[in-house]
């Protein structure tokens, strides 16, 4: 029995030492740790962009009470729709571009934006003749500018590629 | 422990052959589609296990994804990985929290720790089709670990029987795809009972310290494996081919060293953040009993990959018919029925919900009852139990294979199949006036027939499990 005690002490003996040593250099490398580590990780790698940005969208509602849907109609036959969970958006203000970026990030295309205006979404671009026009669904109410911040959540952006 | 010497081998040269024929066939069917069968992100754990182990490694803080309550850190981020929200999907962001203690870290170091070694920082690089890799392999080994145990419990005929059922079932070849801490569990526990067994029979110390090793590191994969601690101090207590002095003595080393790995995941909550830990520690504790009071019978009959997703397999159902034949034999089969009910008793414990993984363990102690029992049926025709379940796994196989519209065929010969079958079950009862010979060659017969045909339609099955079947099948 004296053997049996003797040899789970030396156990525990080992295990301590090797747990220390690996605990104290955990706690030694988490110390570099910060949220930008984070923000590091869950940045999206870049891909490859496409060129229809009603190629992809966000199926379903998420579970959340404060969200946006986007509605992007690129012709009057093709759609897509995404819904942004406001629970993503760290700014203390959200603003229709904040939402516009995600629905771009989330679906691979890319936004263009100028004075405040959107000028393209993947390779649909404002031209003399068809031009992108945003407004917040249902009342209709036009977006004046896309960097003005949003009062009212839950709601819809929708933007429309075509005729002036 | 014979049986992972190069001398077996060159004894058993045919057991070795079948051995390796079978590991590569159940290599074959997990490789098969396992990037797209279950679907990518039909559990978002897959990810978020991989994230802890590759953000632990890269900063030193475990960070993932959690559904439970009490997390200080919490940052919700949209993660495409898959382009699950262009998917299946629902649209919500994951809840990224650090630090992560929702179950110790081991499960997440294998599969963060592959990344990480292919250079992966982003956490929406972590595709399907790389991190689960580690899990095919560990799937692959556990088909040999089933045939060590099966052969050490019951003989080398059940260890490749075992063993080959363990390779081919549908479920358990889809499952054991999935990055679920479970898949590193069985693995280690099968280590463990392998051990225990050893030090059974050859009263050697070391396989004890080993077995408790494997306890104390399955304890650093999932806090539920616990079952196989407790499991393991029973089977050591009811060691009655030792005194009572001899028993206590290997609690004495068994116990601590056993424990020793939740010891380590507290100093390593201890180290990272003390009030997280606890925090998550309670809240995890208090989490719903989803599975509910009807938890037993939610196992037996619902085959079940994830919580919602189900993938009917009669293997699994034979293995619960085994299970209760084992039964009679408490004593006998103590090494398959102390860690099942020990298991069991620890999910319906812990509760939580009714998540298809949980049940993995189960499996290839399952496989091992159901191969002793065909093999029973072999060398005893008047015990038909073993073709009984093969019967039942061959009818649920045959119905997924070939589908009822077109079994409507087959119908007439089903029916004279059927017949003389359940006339083998019921001749026992004239065993006075019947050749045992013949009964015995005839019983063989029909086995053998039945066994091959579930081997057969389990590698179709599986096979015939594509993106898009799997899509649709629930």
């Amino acid at each position: 029995m004296k053997a049996t005690l003797k040899y789970v002490s030396m156990y525990y003996v080992l295990l301590v030492l090797i747990a220390t040593g690996l605990l104290v250099s955990l706690k030694r490398h988490s110390q570099s740790f910060n949220v930008d580590s984070i923000q590091n990780a869950i940045t999206p790698s870049k891909r490859m962009k496409v060129s229809d940005p009603c190629q992809y969208q966000v199926l379903g509602d998420p579970a959340s009470t404060e969200w946006i849907k986007v509605w992007i109609y690129c012709s009057s036959d093709k759609k897509a729709v995404t819904t942004i969970d406001a629970r993503v958006f760290e700014e203390q203000e959200i603003t229709p571009r904040l939402v516009l970026e995600k629905a771009a990030e989330l679906n691979h295309f890319e936004l263009s934006v100028q004075d405040g205006q959107i000028t393209g979404m993947g390779e649909l671009v404002n031209n003399s003749t068809v031009r992108w026009d945003c407004d917040f669904g249902q009342g209709n109410e036009d977006i004046q500018s896309i960097d003005l911040p949003i009062e009212k959540i839950p709601l819809s952006i929708k933007c429309t590629y075509g005729m002036d | 422990m014979e049986w992972i010497s190069l001398k077996y081998v060159k004894r058993n040269l045919l057991t070795s052959g079948l051995l390796l024929i079978i590991i590569l066939i159940g290599f074959g069917v997990r490789y098969d589609q396992y990037a797209t069968v279950p679907f990518p992100g039909d559990s978002r754990d897959e990810y978020s296990n991989t994230w802890v182990g590759m953000s632990l490694l890269q900063t030193g803080m475990p960070v993932g994804f959690s559904g439970i309550d009490g997390y200080e850190n919490q940052k919700w981020a949209y993660i495409n990985v898959d382009n699950v929200y262009q998917t299946i999907d629902n649209g919500t962001p994951f809840a990224i929290n650090w630090p992560w203690f929702d179950h110790p870290p081991l499960t997440g170091l294998v599969t963060g720790g592959y990344a990480t070694l292919l250079g992966i920082k982003q956490f929406d690089q972590t595709a399907i089709y790389i991190i689960r890799r580690p899990m095919v392999v560990l799937g692959t080994l556990s088909i040999f670990l089933v045939f060590i145990y099966g052969s050490m419990l019951y003989g080398k005929r059940v260890g490749l029987l075992a063993s080959t059922f363990y390779a081919v079932s549908p479920l358990v070849v889809v499952g054991s795809r999935m990055i679920q801490a479970e898949n590193l569990l069985i693995p280690i526990m099968l280590t463990g009972l392998i051990s225990l067994v050893a030090f059974e029979k050859s009263h050697k110390e070391h396989w004890l310290w080993i077995g408790a090793i494997m306890i104390a590191l399955g304890l650093l994969v999932k806090l539920s494996g616990i079952g196989f601690f407790l499991a393991g101090i029973i089977l050591l207590l009811s060691n009655h081919s030792m005194d009572w002095r001899e028993r206590v003595r290997h609690l004495i080393i068994y116990v601590p060293v056993g424990i020793s790995g939740f010891i380590l995941f507290v100093m390593y909550g201890f180290v990272i953040d003390w009030n997280q830990f606890l925090r998550t520690l309670a809240s995890n504790s208090g989490r719903i009993y989803g599975i509910g009071p009807e938890a037993l019978s939610d196992m037996i009959l619902r085959s079940k990959v994830t919580n919602t997703r189900t993938l009917t397999d009669g293997w699994v159902l034979a293995g619960w018919l085994s299970f209760a034949g084992l039964f009679q034999q408490l004593e006998r089969h103590r090494y398959i029925l102390v860690p099942v009910l020990c298991y069991i008793l620890t999910l319906l414990f812990f509760g939580s919900h009714p998540f298809g993984w949980y049940r993995f363990p189960l499996w290839p102690l399952f496989m091992i009852g159901i191969a002793y029992w065909v093999e029973r049926t072999w060398f005893d025709w008047k015990n038909g139990w073993g073709l009984f379940i093969s019967f039942v796994t061959l009818g649920l196989l045959l119905r997924k294979v070939i589908g009822i519209n077109n079994f409507q065929s087959f119908v007439s010969l089903w029916k004279l199949l059927v017949l003389p079958l359940f006339g083998l079950f019921l001749l026992p009862l004239w065993s006075k006036h019947l050749s045992t010979t013949w009964m015995n060659r005839l019983m063989r017969v029909a086995l053998t027939l039945t066994v091959i045909g579930c081997i057969v339609l389990s590698i179709r099955y599986t096979n015939s499990l594509t993106a898009e079947t799997w899509y649709f099948s629930n």
